[in-house]
């Protein structure tokens, strides 16, 4: 009775607080098209499952078929996701943070037509959660409650209220419960039937039954995805497109060529000279930009990594060239990272001085200085730490040591090719001789989480909630990505505070300052941050595209008549 | 005579098998020795590589390499080739789907190349020392001289971007299967234009300038010049004396061809997005898809192998002499 009076009153409190959710938009209808819209795709789907999807164009296909209870957009002004009603129609955080209640649609139906309640949202993070099952997203486990051996508790931490309310209870105060509670869903009728461990490798994973958007129409390896409008779930964004056509295509050239020529209309990835070409030369082709959270940067080892290996990361000793963060920052000055932006990018990449990506106006530290090129600082530098040209031969060294390095680069990358060049040209100017190493893909990868690289260049996304640890933390062999070795105590401690934050401003203060110790440290050279180039053909319209995924709000996306 | 071709027959099939059986052991074993992981895709800042050692454990690659030959040989032998990593499908799935794209548009192009070579042989033999022959053999060494891809790359030009005729990529259309049966065959001839033009060019490329040098050969032996000094009509010469003869050494580049055409047809699939044997195999190479590679492998040393099978067979009904050549092999 008590439950039931609970569930009541949250409903009340809840449509008193939003007043409505459903959203309409103003489009001129004889304007629109039910249309078909062809997209290029440059890999496959790994699954039609967000338990185990983990690219970013299987991630962005499934976002349409399984919705999540909210959508979420990314603001750039406010550095924070902002969250709109989905699944949900609205929710309630409790005051301190650790629980945190959705009150559901009741309309909603699976592409199957069963019922869409809450013991669905309940199964799909008890799915998420389970060990057992080897979800990529299991690590959203840590945030709730937990029995004695350590399981997640389900029957506490997911608490189904009645049909359509649902309570998350966390272990703890959860900075953004809505970030943590905001996997898709999964249909609980399908999943219960299938054994845990044999989910990995179950049909189920290419024959999705969602609540999204858009359902699968068909599917064929490596050639195609036909997504088509979803009218049989009452889901309030019914989309103006009716399909959606992804085809695989491997071959950027191809790609582009096929926009062009009108085969295809949406195509991402564009390289900058292509974009210019576009821009000049196809009207009917229109190219935006998103300024994203990727960045390439020159990682130097900064520990003796044969030692680190031979001793099975026991000994920690600074790597012979790159150990010293002084011979670092003499590196970042006598490359000219300005001239590979202008020589490579133009207009479509920003220097960079951090790993925190121009989208978040309030973390970045824009009272960073930013390291200007100049070798003759650089010369001085190594020049006070013993590195001079003792045999004339126009290469430095130190206790007859040369100071050359190999710098390794994965194949198929023309932008890190090209930045290669200049970085051997500058520092070669300063007396250091730098071999580029390309590496196949796989291959490249494999070293560099061996740790068996001396520098390399390569990128990384910064997540959304900045959750950094795991690429600069000192513990090795916990922080996977930490593949330069870098170590500080204070950049830990920060860390460690930054998981018990109360407010936003001391969430900013604490990454300001993180910011600077890294600039000061140089553990690695920060390149630049790339924009991410898409070009679409102009009769696509009302197009929103978000720095976290350029599908954001397809359903409101139409064709011009 | 007919038991012994017959053992013959047996005993070249059984050497086959078992170069197969080498082949793919080599091939199984430099997988391994080839740096890269699999299981890469499952690596996350937030697990780690945790969540990669759960899944190689659960598909067994934890296992010493011997033992994981030995499984697989079992499992091979009872037609299970094993489990993707990358596709998570049965590997014997992912071959009965692609297989069928690679052996239509390779088998088509190799139907052509031959009805395409022997006419034009017949008329470069006919027009030997003019103009026209020095055009078409110096075209079919350029041709020949450049990559696939090339090929590939011009013709999707002229027939996607500049005529606008035929789509540069992909099998069949979005909508193929809200199609009626003959508008099936029409869109898949209409996406499979392309890829098999490349493959026929480039293969006729290569055997027309064998076939016309055979044809000259043959042309200037003595029981041809006997023939014309009979008054036998030169067209009844050519068809019926010299290209017999010279078809011999052309059966032979036939089957060698077999084995080109699979390699040329790994990159025209990639060229022009076709889910065939070759696409599957490049990305299982790039991924370290470790099964579906040696299946591939397996499954293509087996078509070059039946192919050099198929042709020497055909020399010897060509020429009966011949067959006592493989007798005694």
């Amino acid at each position: 009775m008590k439950k039931i009076f609970v569930t009541i009153l949250l409903i009340s409190i809840t449509i008193l607080t939003f007043p409505s959710c459903k959203e309409k938009l103003e489009v001129p209808k004889d304007k629109v098209t039910d249309g078909e819209l062809f997209i290029a795709i440059k890999n496959d789907v790994d699954f039609f499952n967000p338990l185990y999807s983990s690219d970013i164009v299987s991630g962005l296909i499934n976002d349409l078929i399984f919705s999540a209870l909210t959508y979420s957009e990314f603001n750039s002004d406010s550095s924070r996701l902002i969250y709109y009603p989905n699944l949900a129609r609205s929710w309630e955080i409790s005051k301190d943070k650790r629980s945190i209640t959705y009150f559901l649609k009741t309309n909603l139906k699976w592409s199957d037509g069963e019922k869409f309640s809450a013991r669905d949202v309940q199964y799909s993070y008890f799915l998420y959660t389970h060990p057992e099952v080897m979800s990529v997203r299991q690590d959203v486990e840590r945030f709730f409650i937990h029995d004695k051996n350590g399981q997640v508790d389900y029957k506490k931490s997911f608490v189904v209220l009645s049909d359509s309310v649902i309570t998350f209870n966390f272990s703890e105060e959860v900075e953004d419960p809505l970030f943590v509670t905001g996997l898709p869903i999964l249909p609980e009728h399908i999943f219960r039937k299938i054994p845990l461990k044999e989910l990995f490798n179950h049909e189920v994973n290419f024959k999705p039954i969602g609540v999204g958007p858009f359902k699968l129409e068909n599917y064929i390896r490596q050639q195609q995805i036909v997504l088509v409008r979803n009218d049989s779930t009452y889901f309030d964004k019914i989309p103006f497109i009716k399909k959606l056509i992804f085809k695989v295509i491997t071959d950027y050239n191809s790609r582009i060529n096929q926009l062009k020529n009108g085969e295809v209309d949406f195509v991402t990835d564009v390289h900058p000279d292509d974009a210019e070409i576009l821009k000049r030369e196809y009207p009917n082709i229109k190219v935006e930009t998103i300024l994203g959270r990727d960045y390439d940067y020159i990682g130097w080892n900064n520990i003796d990594h044969n030692l680190y290996r031979k001793s099975n990361g026991k000994i920690i000793k600074p790597h012979p060239l790159f150990g010293n963060k002084e011979i670092r920052l003499a590196l970042t000055m006598a490359i000219n990272r300005k001239e590979i932006i202008d020589g490579y990018f133009g207009e479509f990449a920003h220097l960079s001085e951090s790993p925190i990506s121009p989208i978040f106006k309030g973390f970045l530290d824009t009272s960073l200085k930013i390291i200007q090129y100049n070798p003759e600082e650089a010369k001085r530098i190594l020049y006070q730490n013993g590195w001079k040209d003792s045999d004339g031969d126009k290469i430095l060294d130190k206790d007859g040591k040369p100071f050359k390095f190999k710098l390794t680069i994965a194949s198929g990358k023309p932008h890190r090719e090209f930045a290669a060049t200049i970085i051997k040209k500058d520092l070669a100017k300063i007396g250091i001789d730098v071999e580029i190493e390309i590496l196949e893909t796989s291959l490249f990868f494999n070293n560099l989480f061996e740790k068996k690289l001396d520098a390399w260049i390569a990128g990384w996304t910064v997540p959304l909630d900045l959750d950094l640890e795991a690429f600069w933390g000192s513990k090795l062999n916990k922080n996977f990505f930490n593949v330069c070795s870098y170590q500080n105590s204070e950049v830990d401690r920060i860390f460690s505070e930054l998981r018990k934050v109360k407010s936003l401003e001391e969430k900013k203060n604490l990454i300001h300052r993180f910011q600077k110790i890294l600039q000061n440290d140089q553990p690695v050279t920060f390149l630049y941050w790339i924009d991410n180039i898409i070009a679409y053909n102009k009769k696509l319209k009302n197009t929103k595209i978000n720095p976290i995924a350029y599908t954001n709000r397809i359903w409101e996306w139409y064709i011009e008549k | 005579m007919r038991d012994r071709i017959f053992k013959i027959i047996l005993k070249r099939l059984i050497y086959s098998i078992l170069m197969i059986l080498v082949l793919v052991s080599v091939v199984f074993f430099m997988m391994y020795l080839l740096p890269g992981d699999p299981f890469q895709q499952y690596y996350s800042p937030k697990l780690g590589n945790d969540l990669a050692e759960e899944i190689r454990s659960e598909f067994g690659f934890d296992k010493p390499v011997l033992v994981q030959f030995i499984n697989w040989i079992k499992n091979v032998s009872q037609g299970d080739f094993g489990y993707s990593i990358v596709y998570k499908r049965p590997v014997n799935q992912l071959l009965n789907e692609s297989i069928l794209v690679t052996l239509s548009i390779s088998m088509t192009a190799f139907i052509l190349q031959i009805l395409i070579t022997i006419p034009l042989g017949l008329f470069l033999l006919k027009h030997s020392g003019k103009k026209i022959d020095l055009i078409i053999d110096k075209l079919a060494l350029i041709i020949y001289s450049a990559p696939s891809f090339v090929v590939a790359i011009v013709l999707i030009y002229f027939g996607s971007i500049v005529f606008k005729i035929f789509p540069s990529s992909q099998m069949i259309s979005y909508n193929f299967y809200e199609m009626s049966f003959s508008q099936k065959i029409v869109d898949l001839l209409h996406h499979l234009t392309l890829p098999v033009l490349t493959l026929t060019i480039t293969s006729v490329s290569f055997s027309i300038r064998y076939l016309r040098e055979s044809l000259i050969n043959v042309s200037n032996e003595g029981f041809v010049i006997a023939l014309r000094s009979n008054g036998i009509p030169e067209k009844v010469i050519r068809r019926k004396h010299i290209l017999p003869n010279a078809l011999i050494s052309y059966i032979t580049i036939l089957g060698m061809e077999i084995g080109s055409l699979l390699s040329k047809t790994l990159i025209t699939e990639t060229v022009f997005s076709l889910p065939g044997m070759g696409k599957l195999m490049v990305s299982s190479i790039f991924t370290r898809d470790y099964p579906v590679i040696v299946a591939c492998v397996m499954i293509s040393g087996f078509m070059v192998i039946i192919g050099n099978l198929v042709a020497d067979f055909l020399i010897a009904r060509f020429n009966p002499k011949f067959s006592y050549e493989i007798v005694s092999r």
